[in-house]
């Protein structure tokens, strides 16, 4: 059954990706639905199973599934199903500008497919090993999508990705090599020596100063891929330049896919070295990354810069997060992830359908888009009202677990430096959203559409957008409101999962 | 076969010093076509050793690994590069961020340091190959000073070739290299990127009519 499941979210949009990538444009459409679709039904009820039922295995232990796994899977294959829907939007106007090339949609949606079954799968593989191939495949792969307008702009933002994307990456291999020498030290020569399930439970023997040094290089190579300060230089640029439908998977799941391996990383180490030494790091760049991205999200103009600004600011809260430990902060950390990934997600597509009507990303010639572009304005004005972090939302809640969670788990000093930046970065991004939505827009916009200008898509197409906007967000909204028992019990199987003990 | 360990530690210890060299001459060279093929000889070099490595231990995996890293990283991936090279109108390295003389000293800085600081800094390393680990370093740390100083597409490429090779070398002077699907795993990842790099530098040239990546200055803030 697991298998059959497993099947479903990773092999059937895999051959769907490959069947697309030869097909015409309308079988390519269709092979993608039935990818995306499987995949997201497939995963979904596979990630119930481990839910309702605990810790699934599948093909000889290649596959182990925990909530944790489970919990990350889940808002990769949600956030992929929208980022797919999205793309239909994305590829009509595209197609109505003239930009398509032929044979570009098959294409397109051959990336965009391996790219969901690529950061699928990472949280399912129980060797850091291919965790890592998993991750670095991602990499590349979305580094062609994110070329994929092939303007000047897009092939240096996918350029600056691919290679530091891939340095970056590379230190995070060294960490998982220097964790295999370590573990082989006490599980000799075999190949699960690098599964984390076996790792963590021999972790008190392993030798703590390679432990040390592995935890050093994970943070720096995962870190760059979750877009954390220092190491987020490419990540304004590639999250901006991309298709919007791809900005969304980007900053939605595979940032959130990133944190997952530093997570793994971090609970090895934990156990190995004791809370300490890995905690303190990630609260320390936790709250690096929230300051460097204050001052960005401030003095943005360019709408899709701001939402990507907006990521490293929510990435560094995650990891602040992850560092706090106990179980009030890593209810929060899991909610948090969840949250931002569906408001992430919309929020780009709002913004990219927004950018398609005016033909720039200028917050100033987007202006006053309530008025000129009803349904996008008012899904992107809630999606960033969301991520701003007001109340009611998941976001909002999940940061309220995450400060109050560092304070009782004495990082007290910490979570009052963050709480004071998240109320400065609610200012910021609260001032861009009204300008945004509301401010009259400059005149010169109305006299000269961009290139690509003027509204292109009918209205039935219209009307789905909408509603493919609407329904994620009013579930992240209504989360901080009320919080189904079934979803509670989720978010805090993931919490022990983590360390968090039972509440 | 079988290697007795002696004369497996001697062809480690030669490989590895060679290993280091090209990588200077990687830094000192201008020539862009030159680069291309001193890091194709350095991935043969650090697949040879993988397979002594192999001969010496017993390790059968890393036999087949490293005959596979020496046809991808040695033979495809240069070609692959050359082939990007051809088409383009610039062939050298010019306005280096670091003169020459200034990147030869910095490579050989590189490798003293890596040499003091890894020498006894990991310990249980009673491998073999353990001469093999401070190249390693040099090696990761030479690649970075190539990405960092240098502005050609291409030259990015090799020094991330370079800097793979590091981690390769690491690899298996530390534990005889990975689990095998692990170590597969990661030759095809640097096979796709290298094909993706080649894509893009294509697509400069289309677009930018140039590989110089000085032309990709315009996104900041």
């Amino acid at each position: 059954m697991t298998e059959l499941l497993v099947f479903l979210t990773i092999g059937v949009p895999t051959l769907a990706a490959a069947g697309a990538w030869f097909a015409d444009d309308r079988r390519a459409g269709a092979l993608a639905l039935v990818g995306f679709g499987m995949s997201t039904v497939g995963g979904l009820v596979l990630a119930g199973l481990v839910f309702a039922g605990g810790t699934a295995h599948a093909f000889g232990g290649l596959v182990v599934v925990d909530a944790l796994g489970a919990w990350v899977m889940a808002l990769v294959l949600v956030v992929a199903a929208i980022a797919g829907a999205g793309s239909l939007g994305h590829l009509a106007h595209e197609r109505a500008a003239g930009t398509l090339r032929p044979r570009d949609v098959g294409r397109y949606y051959a990336l965009l497919l391996l790219f969901a079954a690529g950061l699928a799968a990472v949280p399912l593989l129980d060797n850091l090993g291919l965790i890592w191939v998993s991750i670095e495949a991602t990499t590349i792969v979305s580094a062609l999508l994110v070329g994929f307008a092939r303007t000047p702009a897009a092939i240096e933002a996918a350029w600056k990705y691919l290679i530091l994307g891939s340095i970056g990456i590379g230190f995070a291999l060294l960490g998982t090599l220097l964790l295999y020498a370590s573990s082989v030290g006490v599980l000799g020569e075999t190949s699960d020596a690098l599964d984390w399930t076996r790792i963590v439970g021999v972790a008190p023997r392993l030798d703590s100063s390679l432990v040390r040094l592995a935890f050093l290089f994970a943070l720096a190579g995962y870190g760059t891929k979750a877009g954390l300060v220092p190491f987020h230089t490419w990540l304004p640029d590639a999250h901006s330049e991309a298709p919007s439908p791809v900005s969304a998977l980007l900053s939605g799941a595979a940032l959130a896919v990133a944190v997952y391996a530093l997570a793994r990383f971090h609970l090895v180490t934990q156990a190995a070295l004791g809370p300490a030494f890995s905690a303190t790091l990630l609260v320390a760049f936790g709250l690096i990354s929230l300051a460097v991205a204050l001052p960005f999200l401030v003095a943005q103009g360019d709408l899709k810069r701001l939402l990507a600004y907006s990521s490293i600011e929510h990435m560094g809260l995650a990891t602040l997060a992850l560092g706090f430990g106990g179980h009030l902060a890593l209810v929060g950390f899991a909610l948090h992830l969840g949250s931002h990934a569906l408001a992430k997600s919309t929020g780009f597509l709002a913004a990219g359908a927004l950018v398609a009507g005016r033909g720039s990303r200028r917050i100033g010639r987007l202006a006053g888009s309530l008025a000129w572009s009803p349904s996008n304005g008012r899904a992107l004005l809630v999606a960033a009202l969301v991520l701003a972090g007001l109340p009611p939302s998941g976001v909002f809640a999940a940061e309220i677990a995450i400060l109050l969670g560092g304070v009782r788990t004495g990082w007290g000093i910490a979570a009052g430096i963050a709480a004071a930046m998240l109320a400065l970065a609610v200012a910021a991004v609260l001032f861009h959203a009204m300008r945004v939505s509301v401010a009259s827009p400059r005149a010169s916009t109305q006299v000269a559409p961009g290139p690509a200008g003027g509204p292109v898509s009918g209205r039935g197409s219209t009307r789905t957008r909408a509603g493919l906007l609407a329904i994620p967000l009013a579930a992240v909204v209504a989360i901080g409101l009320w919080t189904p028992a079934p979803l509670m019990a989720a978010l805090e199987q993931v919490a022990v999962i983590l360390g968090g003990g039972r509440g | 076969m079988t290697l007795d360990p002696q004369t497996a530690r001697a062809v480690i210890d030669a490989c590895a010093a060679a290993i280091v060299v090209i990588g200077i001459g990687i830094a000192a060279t201008r020539s862009i076509g030159r680069s291309i093929w001193l890091v194709a000889a350095q991935s043969i070099l650090t697949g040879v050793a993988a397979i002594v490595v192999g001969l010496g231990t017993g390790a059968s995996h890393l036999l087949l690994g490293g005959l596979l890293a020496i046809a991808v990283k040695g033979f495809v991936v240069p070609l692959v590069l050359g082939s990007v090279l051809r088409r383009s109108p610039v062939r050298r390295e010019r306005h280096l961020l670091l003169g020459r003389q200034a990147s030869i000293v910095a490579a050989v800085a590189i490798v003293f340091i890596a040499a003091t600081a890894v020498t006894g800094a990991i310990p249980g390393t009673s491998v073999a190959a353990s001469r093999a680990l401070p190249a390693a370093t040099a090696e990761v740390l030479t690649g970075l000073l190539i990405v960092m100083t240098r502005r050609k597409a291409l030259s990015l490429v090799v020094g991330l070739l370079i800097f793979e090779n590091g981690i390769a070398l690491v690899a298996f002077s530390l534990t005889y290299g990975m689990p095998f699907v692990v170590e597969l795993g990661v030759l095809f990842d640097v096979l796709i990127a290298v094909v993706v790099a080649w894509v893009y530098a294509g697509r400069m040239l289309d677009v930018l009519g140039s590989t110089s990546t000085d032309r990709l200055r315009n996104l900041r803030g």
